[in-house]
């Protein structure tokens, strides 16, 4: 019944969006992508092969005309996940699910000429810009490759971005993901082994991260501007999982890492380094079931592509 | 330097009004094509002259051609006639898929359909539709500067090329029209300094003709002067000889249409490009020193017989050139000998003969006629094809004899005072100049203003430069809040261009949940696009659904490398920039 429930949600939900913003033709758009894979098998102390997939099919179901505060709504379809030789120790799950959400930009752009010397330029109107929020219902359904836990979700999304600080003290505004899911267990070997049945939880997810310009921060000298301090912080909780869950601690999770960033403006090493990274973490990130503490120096390899 | 005496930049909406367009399509009806796609191409035109107010740009009217030729019947005879139907419907059904056909997909169906036309009609054979096609085409690039960088992208960095102006007009009206030619022609100069050589268009059916010519000689870089007397005017004629007594007092080159193919006033008015009424004005003392160069020299096709037969227009050219001291002639658009070995062979045997003659041999000029020539064949092949076949001959056509003809700095020889005012206009707009200019032109510069005169060019020329529309609007949206200190401060215009996305502030890609990085995409990309629309900056035809200029905006804010100046080349191509402003 539930589940016929979130199903009738999500069918309806595109009408409510189309009621919220202006209509303007609808528009699909598909992604796909399919591509192979080498994973490590730390038990086997070897390596497995996978294929990566993933095809998404979005719907634009209205987006506004307007410049300032630009709205728009969607619906989608996707389906994605790993599948590898070895289906035992596949780390990631196969999802499918169908969406519908929102979203809205909360700015206003300038309205600018061009100024007579370069890098100059007359403001006829000023821009604003205070982030861009969104939000989504999903339902779905999700197993591992062997098909041993299988879950029924429905879903929630919330999140919020800020790109643009122009001064400081914006670099604390944190850009965020928060997401809760209803889960309805259609089949558990983890908590048939653990000798538990929850029967059906919910579960929690937070995501934020900051990044620090500190280079630019007081008169430091032009070679130190790419210096950047960064923040990651996630959280996973679920709620009313039964003891022996909890006891195993396989009812929530956090991650954190902290990173001094260097950014080359211009490529070093015949144009291959752009970047080097010093990050503490500590947590896991799931489906990883042991908590881990690292300090290491990370660097950052050109990406782009050759010529101008 | 190699340099090109005869090459066109301007594109069509620069030249086509209601006016004008019946004297362009007279022109289109000279190149060899089946019958049916001329009447189409003629229609097309037709109804983009209709649209002349409105932006039109070359992929929607190559979709509307696509879509024409479709419907035609004659296409439909192809079609029964041809065995593999399959294969005919798949491409026929794409013409109903075009929205996101891009340019590189049409030129396919155009050169399949070519290929379809040759077994049927083998008259075409000296020209495919893809050539007619992608003339037009380049003709229908949104400025002049999208069909020079066309131009010079053919070209070897120190090539240099010498842009005539047109100025078809019925009454001369279309004031705005030519004095935007003017001003996006002169634009060139500075985009390319010391190597785009414009020469205006003097049409003495404008009543302000020579004061026209006397601003665009000394105070907008013009090096020369054109005449196009077919389109409707006598070349000796009181009004002329004031034309020509400024040439002659400041040695202006002057290149005149001389051929009796072409664009004309009406039926009549070709006669008046035979070389046959120079003859008087050049026989006068006052204009001995007159540099006249006889585009086209009369034509191609006396060429390719076994002797220049006289009392053709080349004869007559050939003559004049024997008789006086200043008279030259130009190879542009000659491909009567292409695809025969016995014409080529004649061809090269007829210039020879000329080229032997000492009197003649300084004053024969390569040229290509870009790119109406494109009708024929591309820029670079035209090129090939002469180096190829003239040989030993080709070099001084390319390079000693034009520098002689424009009064260029030569050994032994003074510069002449219309390439100082060339200097002059560089040197007074250098903080507008594109490109670094040539080594001929920076040595002029410091000879005139002085050995420690410095011209300051930005780092990435043409790549990223102020004047460019697509340039200021991309550096504009991410000054605000992206482009970290100090590179954001007004003397940093220059160097912001260099900057990947890794150093702009919204980048974090490597540091967070995936899921919020691919909103900060969503966000920088509606932001980009917003401020564009705003300002006024409309989708290209074929952009003009959001989620698909989102998703291309998408896709360059998360390539990490990407500098500033290529995301301005990126959105190029989707939004309509005032190139022309």
């Amino acid at each position: 019944m539930k589940k016929i429930i979130a199903l009738l949600i999500i069918l309806t939900l595109p009408g409510v969006a189309l009621g919220a913003v202006k209509e303007q033709a609808p528009k699909a758009s598909l992604a796909y992508h399919l591509k192979p894979a080498l994973l490590e098998q730390p038990s086997a102390g070897s390596f497995m092969g996978g294929l990566d997939f993933g095809f998404k099919a979005s719907y634009r179901l209205a987006s506004s005309p307007a410049k300032t505060y630009r709205r728009s709504a969607f619906g989608s379809f996707d389906l994605q996940g790993l599948l590898t030789t070895d289906s035992n120790h596949n780390p990631r799950p196969i999802t499918v699910s169908l969406g519908a959400g929102g979203a809205i930009n909360l700015s206003g752009p300038k309205i600018a000429e061009r100024g007579p010397r370069p890098g100059t330029e007359i403001i006829k109107q000023k821009g604003f810009y205070y982030g861009r929020a969104s939000g989504s219902l999903d339902v779905g359904y999700e197993t591992d490759q062997a098909g041993d836990n299988r879950n029924f979700i429905v879903g929630a999304k919330l999140g919020y971005v800020f790109t643009q600080p122009t001064s400081w003290y914006q670099d604390f505004i944190p850009s965020f993901v928060a997401a809760y899911d209803y889960v309805d267990i259609d089949k558990s070997q983890m908590q048939e082994q653990l000798g538990a049945d929850d029967g059906d939880y919910q579960r929690g997810m937070v995501a934020a991260s900051w990044k620090f310009r500190i280079g630019h921060y007081g008169r430091l000298p032009e070679y130190l501007t790419g210096l950047s301090l960064h923040f990651d912080l996630r959280f996973y909780h679920d709620f009313n999982r039964s003891a022996a869950i909890e006891d195993a601690d396989k009812d929530q999770a956090h991650y954190f890492a902290c990173s001094l960033n260097y950014t080359f403006k211009k490529a070093l090493w015949g144009n291959t380094l752009t970047g080097i990274y010093l990050q503490f973490n500590d947590g896991r990130i799931p489906p990883a079931t042991d908590d881990d503490t690292q300090v290491f120096l990370g660097v950052i390899l050109w990406q782009g592509t050759i010529g101008r | 330097m190699r340099i090109n005496c005869h090459a066109h930049i301007f594109n069509l909406q620069s030249v086509l009004t209601t006016r004008t367009v019946g004297t362009f399509i007279n022109r289109l009806a000279e190149i060899k094509m089946p019958d049916f796609l001329l009447k189409i191409l003629t229609e097309q035109l037709k109804a983009l002259i209709d649209r002349v107010d409105d932006y039109t740009d070359e992929e929607v009217w190559m979709r509307g051609l696509i879509k024409k030729i479709k419907e035609s019947g004659q296409f439909g005879a192809i079609k029964g006639a041809l065995t593999d139907n399959d294969f005919l419907d798949l491409k026929i059904h794409g013409a109903d898929l075009l929205e996101d056909l891009a340019i590189g997909k049409l030129e396919g169906f155009f050169n399949w359909l070519g290929e379809q036309l040759q077994d049927w009609d083998d008259d075409a054979h000296d020209v495919t539709i893809w050539d007619v096609v992608d003339f037009v085409r380049t003709g229908l690039q949104p400025s002049v500067r999208q069909v020079t960088q066309s131009l010079m992208e053919q070209l070897e960095p120190d090539s240099g090329v010498v842009a005539l102006m047109m100025d078809i007009t019925k009454d001369g009206s279309e004031e705005e029209l030519f004095e935007r030619q003017t001003a996006n022609t002169s634009k060139m100069v500075l985009a390319y300094p010391g190597r785009i050589f414009p020469f205006f268009a003097v049409n003495p059916i404008r009543e302000d003709h020579l004061g026209l010519m006397t601003t665009a000689l000394e105070k907008r870089g013009f090096v020369g002067v054109k005449l196009y007397p077919s389109l409707g005017y006598a070349v000796d004629s009181q009004q002329m000889r004031k034309v020509y007594d400024y040439c002659v007092l400041n040695h202006v080159p002057i290149t005149v249409h001389s051929t009796n193919k072409g664009f004309r006033f009406d039926g009549t008015s070709g006669d008046n490009a035979d070389p046959e009424h120079w003859e008087t004005i050049l026989g006068k003392d006052e204009y001995h020193n007159l540099k006249v160069c006889f585009a086209h020299f009369g034509g191609d096709q006396a060429f390719v017989r076994e002797e220049i037969p006289g009392g053709t227009w080349t004869a007559k050219v050939v003559d004049l050139m024997k008789r006086f001291p200043n008279v030259y002639a130009d190879i542009s658009y000659h491909t009567a000998a292409m695809g025969s070995a016995k014409k080529a062979e004649r061809y090269l045997a007829n210039l020879r003969k000329l080229v032997v003659n000492p009197k003649l041999s300084q004053r024969i000029l390569f040229g290509t006629d870009f790119f109406l020539v494109r009708a024929r064949l591309k820029e670079d092949s035209y090129w090939n094809y002469y180096e190829a076949l003239l040989e030993d001959i080709f070099q001084p056509m390319a390079t000693r004899n034009p520098v002689e003809f424009l009064g260029l700095p030569a050994e032994g020889a003074e510069t002449s005072p219309s390439i100082i005012n060339y200097v002059q206009f560089v040197y007074e707009h250098r903080d507008k100049i594109e490109s670094l200019p040539t080594a001929w032109l920076l040595a002029e510069i410091k000879r005139i203003y002085g050995e420690e005169t410095e011209i300051e060019v930005p780092g990435l020329g043409p790549e990223w430069n102020w004047s460019r529309d697509s340039h200021y609007r991309t550096w504009s949206f991410m000054v605000d809040g992206h482009i970290p200190p100090p590179d954001n401060s007004e003397e940093r215009f220059a160097q912001a261009g260099l900057l990947a996305m890794r150093s702009m502030n919204y980048w974090n890609r490597e540091f967070e949940y995936k899921e919020i990085w691919l909103q900060k995409l969503d966000d920088m990309a509606e932001r980009f696009d917003s401020y564009l629309l705003a300002n006024d900056i409309a989708p290209r035809a074929g952009y003009e659904d959001g989620s698909r200029r989102l998703a291309l905006l998408k896709k360059a804010f998360d390539q990490r490398d990407l500098p500033l100046y290529k995301l301005a080349k990126t959105v190029e191509p989707i939004y309509r920039f005032d190139e022309e402003a």
